[in-house]
């Protein structure tokens, strides 16, 4: 249990570089259902081959601006990576009484490391992800 | 020697509930560990990079389909193989349960001169051992001993003998 000791530990900047490539490759592929472009498809219009696409969609590419703007002209959708705007949720919990209630469906936008960090969400948390966002 | 199914806390989020195998005389230690601990030393970056996307699919995207790369194991079984390609690829195999529920084995390295894990000793051993406990599990879910509730949490009987199971 070493290693995870250690990688239980890391900085949250490693989970933000993960989390927009696979945020990225969600948008990717959710875009990809709505339009009815399949792998193929997506890799022929980019001139690019279909493993390339299995590979965006696993969350592992490190996307270039480029890449990104070309998949947001081919898909017809923006393609950011950013987080969803929560601002409205966050304000409602911020003043409601009942603030557990909604907690296990809003996106805090960062790592919380253990349950009971998601059960103790508090007001500095929601303070700290408006930052973010 | 029996195992139990354990949950991984520190990725096991709302949007998927993440678990892996405890073998018993292993104080404590999952399959998912074995596979950290071998891993952590010669690709600490890759390693860094899994556990983030464990992260990511606990608290945020999910175990979506489009992160694994599909039929590891037998037809239906839900093997699945969760990659991380950098030049070269680490696999780890894993048990998928729709969005919602993820069971992490072991894995390894996977040479690009390799085309499957058949060929190779380490993954072979990783995936086949998830595909005979896929079958334990399943065993499980159809005689009711254990449930998958909606949110993806594990209820029930989750110690396996596997003696008793092998009989």
């Amino acid at each position: 249990m070493k290693a995870r000791k250690r990688l239980a530990a890391l900085s949250e900047l490693n989970y933000l570089k993960v989390a927009r490539r696979m945020r990225i490759a969600i948008q990717i592929a959710d875009a990809m259902e709505v339009q009815h472009i399949s792998k193929k498809e997506l890799a022929q219009k980019m001139g690019r081959q279909p493993s390339e696409i299995t590979k965006w969609l696993s969350g592992d590419q490190n996307f270039t601006s480029d890449i990104m703007t070309e998949l947001s002209y081919y898909l017809h959708a923006k393609i950011t990576g950013e987080l969803p705007d929560y601002s409205v949720t966050y304000l409602n919990l911020s003043y409601s009484p009942s603030l557990s209630i909604d907690l296990p469906y809003v996106n805090v936008g960062f790592p919380l490391r253990n349950r009971r960090q998601w059960k103790d969400l508090s007001y500095q948390s929601i303070i700290a992800t408006e930052k973010y966002n | 020697m029996g195992f139990r199914i354990v949950e991984i806390e520190e990725l096991s989020g709302p949007n998927c509930k993440i678990y892996s195998i405890a073998y018993d005389g292993k104080g404590g230690d999952t399959l998912f560990d074995e596979f950290l601990d071998r891993m952590d030393e010669d690709y600490p970056n890759e390693v860094e990079d899994i556990w983030s996307k464990l992260q990511f699919m606990g608290y945020e995207g999910g175990a979506r389909l489009q992160f694994f790369r599909e039929n590891e194991g037998k037809p239906g079984d839900g093997v699945v193989a969760l990659l991380k390609e950098s030049g070269f690829t680490l696999r780890l195999y894993a048990i998928r349960y729709g969005v919602t529920l993820l069971i992490l084995g072991s894995g390894g390295y996977k040479d690009s001169s390799i085309d499957a894990w058949q060929k190779d000793e380490v993954l072979k051993y990783h995936a086949e051992e998830m595909i005979k406990i896929s079958a334990m599990i399943t065993e499980r879910i159809k005689n009711k001993d254990i449930r998958i509730c909606d949110d993806g949490t594990l209820e029930g009987d989750l110690y396996f003998d596997e003696e008793t199971n092998n009989q």
